[in-house]
């Protein structure tokens, strides 16, 4: 990737370079591809010829790629120092980042790229748009498209990771579609049906009181039958005992009384 | 009958964003396209609306469906 950076910013350092105030005017009125006061070519084509994405330069891993550029006397004012700033920078889906930023006192460059050192990471058309200026102001400003073409779209490591955040999502997908049936169950056949027998079935019928008594004793006697039962076995033990417990006194009374008249006459 | 409401999934529409998204950068790798904002918006959008609210709602619908023709069986055999 590094290395694709690099080609497009010396494609468009290359590009840039070279300017007159004629095609400064020129520039603003031209496409975003246009170049002025500078060329660049790819392995002989001019750049403006990969002015769109689908006519994006086509570089195939292993490939080698020869860059070339120029920047026209036109670029400069006669008498000065031949400097330029150039900025160049890669755009994907709205982002845009710096691939390359400086100064240089170069009129032409030429250089060979070797596609493979990059194409193992990412892939596809990338958009790198390009602008340099004078020392005296002058500005040229350029734009090509690069398709990075390599073993398949697995085969990179962006690729790999779009894939499996890919499966992730169709499996959170399925996991949605499932509960959004599942909650249409057995159950919610069942409450439907029910509730449309209730509909049709009317009030229910009035049952005769002595029913009623009846279902409620029998209720009752399931309930409190043990304790009832109990009193009705301990009754005659407690009658026992409490005979028991008033012959005792009136004996321990007639004891006493008898105790005291014995003393009297003593 | 089962009344039939759409339903959204919140784990579908966080799926559907990571689907769109994928799919967006597959193409992109494959050379097919260039991805620019508007279309990596309309992708992430598209997956949501598809995984979030569009086919747990045809799960549903077939199911409400299925549920509807069973108790529409049940009532006529009474």
């Amino acid at each position: 990737m590094r290395r694709a950076l690099r080609l497009l910013r010396l494609l468009s350092a290359t590009t840039i370079v070279g300017s007159s105030i004629v095609m400064y005017l020129v520039a603003f009125a031209a496409p975003a591809s246009a170049q002025s006061g500078c060329s660049a070519t790819f392995n002989g084509v001019n750049v403006a010829t990969y002015n769109t994405p689908k006519r994006a330069l086509r570089v195939r891993e292993g490939q080698k790629l020869n860059v070339t550029g120029t920047a026209l006397p036109t670029f400069y004012i006669p008498g000065e120092d031949r400097d330029l700033a150039y900025h160049v920078k890669l755009e994907l889906a709205g982002a845009s980042w710096t691939a390359t930023s400086g100064v240089s006192d170069k009129e032409s460059w030429a250089g060979t790229v070797n596609v493979s050192d990059y194409a193992n990471r990412g892939q596809g058309i990338y958009k790198v748009v390009a602008v340099t200026q004078s020392n005296a102001g002058t500005e040229c400003f350029a734009r090509a498209y690069v398709n990075v073409k390599g073993g398949g779209a697995l085969s990179t490591t962006a690729g790999q990771i779009a894939a499996g955040v890919g499966v992730l999502g169709a499996a959170g997908a399925a996991t949605a579609g499932a509960r959004g049936g599942r909650e249409i169950d057995e159950g919610a056949v069942k409450d439907a049906v029910g509730d449309f027998l209730e509909e049709q079935a009317g009030p229910p019928p009035e049952t005769p009181a002595s029913v009623d008594e009846t279902a409620a004793r029998t209720e009752m006697m399931g309930r409190h039958g043990a304790e009832l039962h109990l009193m009705t076995f301990c009754l005659p033990l407690v009658i026992v005992a409490a005979v028991a417990t008033i012959r005792a006194i009136a004996s321990d009374v007639t004891h006493h009384i008898t105790a005291s008249i014995g003393g009297m006459f003593r | 009958m089962i009344r039939y409401k759409p339903k959204v999934s919140l784990v579908g529409l966080v799926s559907g964003v990571l689907v769109g998204a994928s799919l967006l950068a597959l193409a992109h790798q494959n050379g097919s396209l260039y991805p620019t904002r508007n279309l990596a918006i309309a992708a992430v959008v598209a997956g949501a609306l598809l995984c979030g609210i569009l086919f747990p709602s045809l799960v549903r619908l077939r199911a409400v469906g299925k549920a509807n023709r069973r108790i529409a069986v049940a009532r006529s055999r009474r």
